[in-house]
């Protein structure tokens, strides 16, 4: 209750009860999945700079909500001429009732409302809940996805990428014994092996493959560090 | 009651003649295989663990990793990072906790063969986590990396089953 007291974006909804849904779907999902208590899920200040432009401009919520916080994800032109305007200034908003098209000449910034999106999806890797921070991320507003933090968490998160080839390694089982029976006397260093045939030893995995540049190699060597 | 329908494998052949595991209705379950080993001497593994052979995109060898399911993401060598130019990369910034210690390092996508001595080999463009200051060896975690595979093993003859799924 407290919390809910203090909160200004609680005061401001409770405000505008009326108009404003109770805790925006993405919102809902945060508390869902126990990334936020109720009553902790701090919207970003666009949100609010979003309320109180509705509230100037006398339009009804239903007419602005959608994507991110606002309603559903399907983007409608009241929203985007919204999100152009709340993106220009930081100070406030325009007067006039009408929204102007304007051309946006500022280089790119990263998405303040992706800011949210990327807290989420960070808080499921750290947590190894990897299937929860994709299912995130498949639910970013498309005008989010050109973030580049955005980007760079769905490109790294996507599944990964299997195909077959028709090339195959050769028996090892020289190497194996090798490394059984003389392994102990190369501590600490790497070695290159070619079936029981030490090619090179070096302290690093750099050093070595510089020194297996002057070898001919008939297959791939078997690279290790004796630990 | 186990909840799911059982399903059934058998050793069969593939069209090159190689032995891999088919499904009863003869669908490939598997298409390559290696042999693996389950200890190699100067690792710190005193316990017998399962390590099989990869090859990173661009190394020029072949280098073992520890199959890890339990791993939530896999891990290079540090040394093999740095050689792979993924330590200087734009990943995610991630940390992880491991018996080791905790590590921040990042998350990057790099392509990893999985070797095969019989059938063919994979491909797979995974996400594995790298950091300078790691110092353990190699692993195939689950995420990003053996989520997309089919494989099995036979520990009577330390053979590693794998295909895509």
């Amino acid at each position: 209750m407290l919390t809910a007291t203090l909160d200004p974006f609680r005061q401001l909804a409770s405000s505008h009860r009326s108009e404003v849904p109770p805790l925006p779907h993405h919102g809902s999902f945060l508390v869902r999945r126990g990334l936020f208590a109720e009553g902790q899920f701090e919207p970003p200040p666009a949100y609010e700079r979003a309320l109180g432009f509705v509230e100037a401009r006398k339009f009804p919520i239903s007419q602005v909500g959608s994507g991110f916080f606002l309603g559903p994800r399907s983007p409608r032109p009241p929203e985007d001429s919204l999100v152009r305007e709340l993106r220009q200034s930081s100070t406030g908003l325009r007067e006039g009732s009408a929204i102007p098209p304007t051309p946006t000449l500022e280089p790119a910034q990263p998405e303040p409302d992706a800011l949210p999106f990327l807290m989420a999806v960070r808080r499921f890797v750290e947590s190894e809940h990897l299937a929860m921070a994709r299912e995130m991320l498949n639910s970013v507003p498309t005008y989010i996805l050109t973030d580049p933090l955005v980007a760079r968490l769905r490109s790294v998160l996507a599944l990964p990428v299997v195909t077959r080839v028709p090339k195959r390694d050769v028996d090892r089982t020289l190497e194996y014994e090798w490394l059984r029976t003389e392994g102990s006397k190369y501590r600490g260093r790497w070695v290159a092996l070619d079936g029981n045939n030490l090619l090179a030893t070096a302290a690093s995995l750099r050093e070595l493959r510089e020194l297996l540049k002057s070898v001919a190699l008939p297959r791939p060597a078997l690279l290790h560090r004796l630990e | 009651m186990w909840p799911f329908p059982a399903r059934r494998f058998s050793t069969g052949w593939n069209d090159a003649g190689d032995s891999m595991l088919v499904q009863q209705n003869g669908i490939s379950f598997t298409i390559g295989r290696s042999r693996f080993t389950d200890g190699i001497v100067g690792s710190q593994e005193q316990s017998a663990k399962i390590f099989v052979r990869i090859e990173p995109e661009s190394l020029g060898g072949v280098i073992f990793a520890q199959l890890d399911t339990g791993a939530a993401w896999s891990i290079l060598d540090s040394q093999v990072a740095e050689e792979l130019s993924l330590l200087n990369g734009q990943g995610e910034p991630t940390t992880i906790s491991t018996r080791l210690g905790g590590f921040s390092g990042r998350l990057e996508r790099t392509r990893i063969s999985i070797v095969a001595d019989e059938g063919e080999s994979l491909n797979v463009e995974a996400t594995v986590w790298v950091s300078p200051d790691w110092p353990g060896h190699s692993f195939l975690g689950y995420g990003g990396l053996l989520e997309r595979i089919r494989f099995a093993v036979d520990p009577s003859d330390n053979t590693f089953y794998f295909g895509p799924v």
